[in-house]
Formats: structure tokens, C-alpha cells, sequence
């Protein structure tokens, strides 16, 4: 049965704030398991695995855009794939992976998705947010968590 | 006297981040460098400190892709400190989510970052309107790779079923009648696929004897999983408690990855070195394909590092049937709870898998709290890259050799598919080509 609602977290834990898209959705499945919430890791070319979809869908990730670290950044796909950012799983990016769902994948295309990220401070201390990362994500973590019940 | 620096600072199509640079002088090639700028993780002195039963959970984060390679690799290491050896059904059940990452990887890394160089494409999405019929169908093994992590892992990524001494949850019968019955689907596309890959034109550029190295099957014949004993070309076979004395690493000055050389020579690690190793183990659809793709005896041509993944997806689907019956078919569910108590004194393990891309060893030592003290990982690329930079040198010195034909385009192109059949993780072994000729 398709759920109406879904979120994924994407990011590396081991590479500090670069995970605090997995910390959320962690915290949130644990807060929800009956609800849709994946952490995907590095690597969203595994949501295939997670079908059925759910109608609409809220993708967590870290940016580095130069704002304050732990600001919340509502984006856009199509503006997430005008940005210059490559780095990601296996070769493709982000952008080559979304390049590659939306050409391939039918099901992925008729998802309602929407994008929240926090702006990054560090990369370099594994499984560590900066605080005002956390803050951010604490922040994010209520705004969701308000929006699923 | 003149040189020109031939560089290929950012390679795509590989995980991570890395490049090319090669040196002609008068005399010919002076230097050639396959550099790996990715930072530093330490994921070694990450794992210091921490319990034992902690690692196979952290160190699945190292690759989105190489999660179960690491998770498995690590739980093999531990137990072998420990003393521990897990009963026939789990080691089966662990191979069956090992067989999961391969199929998984090798159609990611096959269909959509090696094939479009061979068809002329720039990338996958390049390649997709025109063989729009076979990249679905290459997502569609991908899947089938993801499911059977996640029927069997736990998780679609960084399995969290793996644990020493056991696995957390046993799967239910039915997720043995699924797993089948997808093997089975993935061998009617690998079939309608195989002509694709049989007219790929592998050019013999690169092509020159190496050092191959595999691990020996196990007592079934598995060629793709966990091993005690290393084979290389001309070398008795090694005891993997011995790897440090035969891989040898060492820094080098040109990248943040280390360099690894078998008896001091640089070596091939992956599908091409199991074909050559193995050639005999592979029976069923997947022999035939062997030679009808290798033919008896693989060439030394790195290029067929391609042709060998294809091989080892077929494999790896008639394996998975075979071992969905033989778990299936077990009459009671295996114990398999794990396992956490302490050594009573400072102990050692270390364990070698065959993983997408070669050979992988975890090391570890555990006091007599649970702690590891010391680490040591050593990825198939990083094994890969001394080789890597020989066969680029060969590359250049063909091109050379031909006046060079097809210019700089055409050596930019070779280097690239040169580099890339390795398949190449920097993520963890620690990206490749925009060429540029300058003088120096």
C-alpha cells in the first residue's frame, strides 16, 4: 500500500554534518516506525529498492552553499540541479543520480518530493554535528515531526 | 630537452576523487601518476577504542556501495580474533547478502559507468534514449542486487543483520522463494544483455603480463567471498594471516591513497584476476559465457576486467538460486545469536574476501576489554593502483608507439576506460579525466 507520506536522510555520518540528514531520519523512524522514513546513506539510487513509493516525499540532506552552518535551506529540484555540486555515490552525484530516476524511473517521477538541507560547518569529525548543525536539525526535527502526526 | 605533462585532473565516472598525470620526455614516458585527492578518513584510528561489536556498524559506512563488503569483511576479522566460527547456514546466509553487494556494484559499475565509453556516450543519461531498453534493465539488477540486501542485510543500505557470532534475524522461507524467483528474472535480462557486452571491442592497448591475485575458493567451490588462502601468479599460496608480508603498502607523494605491490611487484586484484585464477570454478551459464567472452585463457588486458563482471553477475544469480534451496530447505532455523564477550587476553584477527572489486583484508586487534587497539584495512583500489599506473604508462607508450593516432582526444578516451575497468572506489580506498598537454 502506498503510504502518503515518506522521508529519506542522505549523507555520510562518518564525515560529521555531512550525516545530518541520516541523524534525522534515524531520529525520526524512531520516533515514527510505522511511517515511511529510510536512511539511504550516500548513495539515493537505492530508493529503488523501497518501492512502493509514497505519494509525496521529503529528502534530507547537508549543503554548503557559504550561509550560516545549521541554516535550514527549502530548495527546489530543479534549483538543486542548477547548482554545481557533483560529489556523491559511485560516480554520479546527486545530480546524476536525480538525472538518471527522473529519465529511468516512471514511479520516482510521479512523487511529489520536496528538499530540506542544512548548511554544513564540518566534514572532518565522523559521527559529530557541529552545535549549530544540531540546532538546526533539532529545529527541522520538530517542524517534521509536527507535520507527520 | 622538452616533456610535456600530459593531465587528467578529475576522472568521472569512478567513486570518489582522483586523477591522471603523465610526463613525455624526448626519451619518452618519465613519470606517470595515478593521484587520489580525496581527504584523509583515518578510518583505522576511528575504530580505535571502540568494541569490537560496534566496528561491522561503523565501518559500513565507509562506501554507500562497498557497505556489506566492509560490514562482512570486519564481522570475518573479529570472529577470527575471538575464535569464533560461525555454523555452514550462516556463513551461506552471509554469502547470499555478499552476492547481493556484487550484483548490485558490477550492474551499476558495467552498465552505467564502463558501457557508454564503449558506445561513444559520455555518461549513462547521454546513453539512455538511444539503449533505453538496457539501462532499465541494468537499474532493474541493480534492484534486484538492493533487494536481496535488503531481505537478507536488513537495510537496502549498511546492513545492520550482520553481527559477530551470528546474524540478528533469520529470514523467513519466503524471502528464499523471493530471492529465487528474482535470480531467475536477473538471468532472462543477463541473456537478452549478453550480445551487448559480446560486441563491446576491447582494444589491447594496455594489454601486458601482471601479477594476478585471488583468494583460493571456498570448500564449495565459492569463488566470490571469504578465503584463507591468497593465490598470485607465480607464488605458492598464501595464508591471509601472512597479507602484510606479501601486500606490501607504502605512501606515496602524489596521493592520499596508499600503494600496494605483492612481492614488490604491482598486481591486479578483481574480476579479471578471479577469471584467471578460477577459470575452472566457474561451471554452469556462467563458464560458458566465460569462454565465450575470454575465451580458455583471459589476456592480460585490463579492458576485460568489463567482460569478467558480466561473468560474475551471471554467477552470482545461479549462486543465489543455489543458495536460497540449500537455506531453504534447512529443516530448523539456525542459532545464530551474537556473540559479546570479551577475549581473556590481547588477541589478533584478520579475514580476506573476495568484494566487487577485488580482494578486501580487515585486521584487527582486541584487548582484553572489548577494545580494539589496533586496525588495518586494505581495499581492493588501493591494491589496484600501482597496477593502474603501469597500465597507463602502457597506454601512453601505444599511443606513443603509433605516431599518436587519434591525438589527444583518443589518449584521454584510453586512459579513461583504462582506469575505470579497474572500477575504482576512492571513497574507500581512502574521481579521474580532464586532459591537458602543457609544456613543462
Amino acid at each position: 500500500m502506498q503510504a502518503d507520506w515518506g522521508i529519506v536522510g542522505l549523507g555520510n555520518p562518518l564525515a560529521g554534518d555531512d550525516g545530518v540528514g541520516c541523524w534525522l531520519a534515524e531520529r525520526l523512524r524512531k520516533t515514527f516506525p510505522s511511517r515511511w522514513i529510510h536512511d539511504l546513506g550516500a548513495d539515493l539510487l537505492k530508493i529503488q529498492a523501497l518501492q512502493p513509493y509514497p505519494k509525496q516525499l521529503i529528502l534530507l540532506d547537508a549543503l554548503r552553499s557559504g550561509a550560516k552552518p545549521g541554516s535550514l535551506h527549502y530548495l527546489s529540484e530543479e534549483k538543486l540541479l542548477q547548482s554545481p555540486t557533483t560529489a556523491a555515490a559511485h560516480g554520479f552525484g546527486l545530480k546524476g543520480t536525480l538525472g538518471l530516476l527522473r529519465q529511468t524511473d516512471d514511479a520516482f517521477c510521479n512523487i511529489k518530493r520536496e528538499w530540506r538541507l542544512i548548511e554544513v560547518e564540518q566534514i572532518h569529525q565522523p559521527f559529530v554535528l557541529s552545535p549549530t548543525v544540531q540546532a538546526g536539525a533539532e529545529q527541522l526535527f520538530k517542524q517534521l515531526t509536527k507535520q507527520l502526526q | 630537452m622538452s616533456s610535456s605533462v600530459l593531465e587528467i585532473p578529475h576522472l568521472y565516472r569512478v567513486e570518489g576523487h582522483g586523477g591522471i598525470r603523465v610526463t613525455v620526455g624526448d626519451q619518452g614516458i618519465e613519470d606517470c601518476q595515478m593521484s587520489i585527492f580525496e581527504g584523509s578518513r583515518f578510518y583505522e584510528a576511528l575504530l580505535r577504542d571502540r568494541n569490537y561489536f560496534e566496528v561491522p556498524g561503523i565501518v559500513c559506512r565507509v562506501c554507500a556501495i562497498c557497505s556489506v563488503a566492509h560490514s562482512l569483511c570486519s564481522t570475518y576479522a573479529i570472529e577470527d580474533a575471538l575464535g569464533l566460527v560461525v555454523s555452514r547456514p550462516i556463513k551461506r546466509l552471509r554469502d547470499l547478502l555478499n552476492m547481493g553487494e556484487f550484483i548490485e556494484s558490477h550492474a551499476l559499475h558495467l552498465f552505467c559507468l564502463a558501457t557508454p565509453d564503449y558506445l561513444g556516450f559520455s555518461g549513462v543519461l547521454e546513453m539512455q534514449p538511444q539503449f533505453d531498453k538496457e539501462v532499465r534493465q541494468a537499474l532493474q539488477l541493480k534492484k534486484f542486487g538492493n533487494l536481496i540486501q535488503e531481505r537478507i542485510g536488513g537495510r537496502a543500505i549498511h546492513p545492520v543483520n550482520v553481527v559477530i557470532g551470528g546474524v540478528g534475524t533469520w529470514p523467513e522461507k519466503k524471502i528464499f522463494d523471493e530471492l529465487r524467483e528474482g535470480a531467475q528474472s536477473a538471468l532472462a535480462i543477463l541473456r537478452q544483455i549478453e550480445p551487448l557486452i559480446a560486441s563491446l571491442q576491447q582494444e589491447d592497448y594496455a594489454t601486458q603480463d601482471r601479477v594476478y591475485v585471488a583468494l583460493e575458493g571456498d570448500e564449495d567451490g565459492l569463488i566470490l567471498g571469504h578465503g584463507d588462502r591468497l593465490q598470485a601468479s607465480g607464488h605458492e599460496p598464501v595464508d591471509i594471516h601472512d597479507y602484510s608480508k606479501y601486500v606490501n603498502e607504502s605512501v606515496v607523494r602524489h596521493s592520499t591513497a596508499k600503494q600496494s605491490r605483492f612481492s614488490n611487484r604491482p598486481f591486479m586484484v578483481g574480476s579479471l584476476s578471479r577469471m584467471v585464477h578460477h577459470s575452472k570454478l566457474v561451471t554452469g551459464e556462467a563458464g560458458q559465457i566465460l569462454r565465450r567472452l575470454m575465451g580458455e585463457q583471459p589476456a592480460p588486458n585490463p579492458l576485460l576486467n568489463n567482460a569478467g563482471q558480466f561473468v560474475e553477475l551471471v554467477y552470482c544469480c545461479e549462486q543465489v538460486i543455489q543458495m536460497c534451496d540449500e537455506l531453504r530447505a534447512l529443516p530448523t532455523q539456525p542459532s545464530a545469536d551474537p556473540y559479546h564477550l570479551h577475549p581473556e587476553k590481547t588477541v589478533r584477527g584478520t579475514a580476506a574476501m573476495e568484494v566487487p572489486r577485488g580482494t578486501l583484508f580487515h585486521s584487527y586487534e582486541i584487548n582484553e576489554e572489548g577494545h580494539i587497539t589496533d586496525a588495518d584495512i586494505i581495499t581492493p583500489t588501493a591494491q589496484n593502483l600501482a597496477q593502474v599506473e603501469s597500465d597507463i604508462a602502457k597506454t601512453v607508450q601505444t599511443w606513443l608507439d603509433s605516431n599518436k593516432d587519434g591525438g589527444d582526444e583518443r589518449l584521454r578516451k584510453n586512459l579513461e576506460m583504462v582506469a575505470r575497468a579497474y572500477d575504482p572506489c576512492i571513497s574507500c580506498s581512502t574521481h579521474l579525466v580532464d586532459l591537458t598537454v602543457r609544456a613543462s
